[in-house]
């Protein structure tokens, strides 16, 4: 299936990827050649599920995991700033 | 012959009898990969201090009279693992400077285990792609063909292996990322069965074929590797409960071959095709019994797996956002463009063609002709293998269409997809597969073999005997 220009922009949109005219251009061929090609996924005859077996979901106890000082704090000090809180961008206007 | 060419069984000989020390063993690997990585670019961070300091570690244990299959044994992985106080940037601008906090399960295991983290392999950017020439720092050389792809993603750690750098390393496979490198640097890949080996820790890209995996110099080392890191991990529910299963003696006599028809219905490179019909004639002739199957859906799978993959990977990268995750631009206008610019500046090209392909397979209107249908076809998929295995015990194909290409030769990307034809079926089924080398000359090809769920330990024994079979 054929992509314009104005889906590639609204797909960009949508997963928060600034494109250039030039990348929507590119994307907009290589994913058109990709979408014809997976296009055949319609025509796939697909046997009935035998009986795939499925596989139960393990559970775990609801408690908290104390997880070690050193590594807890290595991770907070990749934050931008750090000062008791991490400072991140402002989120709400 | 160096130190660092020996096979993990032959440097525990040496190690264990007090011929070698941990230091000499990972000194000459330290020594070779300074040498040849300005060259080939297999790895991307080499930790010289930390490795000599856990080589004497592992010295003061053998010392001691500890005797254990990995103790002091050095190996490289893939930078995609968590790797604690040391760089993981999986390859992408994004995470260029990021340190990881904590270990992945099968760092873990291995640095419990005594073995040796040499450095950080190169891969393609996120593990999205067949040739690591998507790394955003540059693409890692055959070592076996300078001017040639090592394959991919997992081409930093299948080069370390060839060259000598390491004696064995970790690679991730999410549709062939570790066979396809092994089978054009000729030494061996494997893939554990989903849910064998813990993914915590690993940089998440599609998790429901995501698995690490084992380049080794052969795989026999794979097996000795798997022991030390398979099992359930409190932090991934998708591992399994698994014990090695005790070792029988091998026999080929007997042991039914499937040889799915649809696989060799792809057109093969001439030095593929001939090294595949040999393996068969050998195989025959040591007693195996060759099984024709009909696996009709193959020609679907790189279909079904090229809108599988983008909608999980355009999911489990959104959060490299620059807040919670990731490179922070300099400059934007408000929130939106914080996002945008981070993204934008983060992401190489593979990665953002994956995550736009994703987000219109998911998207409203789309997602049952695109998303849907490729997991019906991927249930189909594991349905036929199910009825395959009853007719064969193991699945024989070629692990690739040909040798290493040219660097550069891929520039469409469906071309570059299409290099997974044969590994993606295993991956989305779930299933264990291991590629050994087939033929060395004029370039390395392997062959792959594939067999049920959780039946690993009878796959490494298969691909050893394969690998030890006479001419």
């Amino acid at each position: 299936m054929p992509l314009s220009s104005e889906d590639i922009k609204k797909l960009g949109q949508l997963a928060r990827l600034k494109l250039t005219d030039k990348e929507i251009a590119q994307y907009r061929t290589e994913l058109g050649g990709i979408l014809r090609y997976v296009d055949q996924l319609r025509t796939a005859r697909i046997p009935k599920a035998a009986n795939n077996k499925v596989v139960a979901t393990p559970w775990r106890d609801d408690a908290v995991i104390t997880w070690p000082d050193d590594e807890r704090l290595a991770a907070l000090e990749q934050a931008e700033e750090l000062n008791e809180q991490v400072k991140v961008k402002r989120i709400l206007a | 012959m160096n130190v660092n060419e020996l096979t993990i069984a032959e440097a525990r000989c040496q190690l264990d009898s007090g011929q070698l020390t941990a230091v000499e063993l990972t000194s000459a690997c330290l020594r070779v990969s300074r040498k040849l990585n300005k060259k080939l670019k297999a790895y991307l961070y080499i930790d010289e201090a930390g490795a000599l300091k856990a080589a004497e570690e592992a010295d003061r244990r053998l010392e001691a009279g500890e005797r254990t299959p990995l103790l002091g044994v050095p190996f490289a992985a893939k930078d995609n693992i968590m790797t604690k106080g040391l760089p993981t940037t999986a390859a992408s601008k994004m995470l260029g400077d990021y340190i990881a906090p904590y270990d992945a399960t099968v760092i873990a295991r291995l640095r419990a285990a005594g073995a040796v983290l040499l450095g950080k392999t190169n891969l393609d950017e996120f593990a999205h792609g067949s040739s690591t020439e998507y790394s955003a720092f540059g693409p890692t050389k055959n070592p076996c063909d300078q001017t040639r792809v090592p394959g991919g993603s997992s081409g930093g750690s299948a080069a370390a292996v060839a060259a000598d750098m390491c004696l064995f390393a970790l690679g991730t496979d999410t549709g062939g990322s570790v066979r396809h490198p092994a089978a054009f640097c000729g030494v061996t890949g494997y893939k554990p069965t989903y849910g064998l080996c813990s993914r915590f820790g690993l940089i998440s890209m599609t998790s429901s074929t995501d698995v690490p995996g084992i380049l080794a110099k052969s795989p026999a080392d794979a097996a000795i590797v798997l022991e030390a890191i398979r099992g359930e991990d409190k932090h991934d529910a998708t591992t399994v409960r698994s014990k090695q299963a005790r070792p029988k003696p091998f026999s080929w006599k007997g042991m039914r071959i499937g040889v799915p028809k649809e696989y060799l219905d792809f057109k093969l490179a001439p030095s593929m095709r001939s090294a595949f019909d040999k393996t068969v004639a050998r195989l025959k002739k040591s007693g195996a019994v060759i099984a024709p199957i009909r696996l009709p859906l193959t020609p679907y799978a790189v279909a079904a797996y090229y809108i599988i993959t983008p909608s999980e990977i355009s999911s489990n990268l959104a959060r490299f956002d620059g807040l919670r995750y990731g490179h922070r631009p300099k400059k934007a206008k408000d929130l939106q463009d914080y996002y945008l610019t981070a993204r934008e500046e983060g992401f190489g090209p593979e990665v953002k063609r994956r995550i736009i392909l994703g987000t219109f397979a998911l998207s409203a209107g789309y997602v049952d002709a695109y998303y849907k249908q490729a997991q019906k076809v991927r249930d189909g998929i594991k349905t036929e293998f199910d009825s395959a295995f009853k007719k064969c015990d193991l699945i024989l194909t070629p692990s690739t269409p040909g040798p290493a290409f040219k660097l550069g030769a891929r520039k469409n990307p469906l071309a570059m997809y299409l290099e997974d034809v044969f590994s993606v079926p295993a991956s989305l089924a779930g299933l264990p597969a291991i590629s050994v080398p087939a033929a060395f000359k004029p370039l390395p090809v392997g062959i792959q073999f594939i067999s049920p769920l959780l039946s690993d330990d009878m796959l490494l024994s298969a691909a050893d005997a394969y690998h030890t079979l006479p001419g």
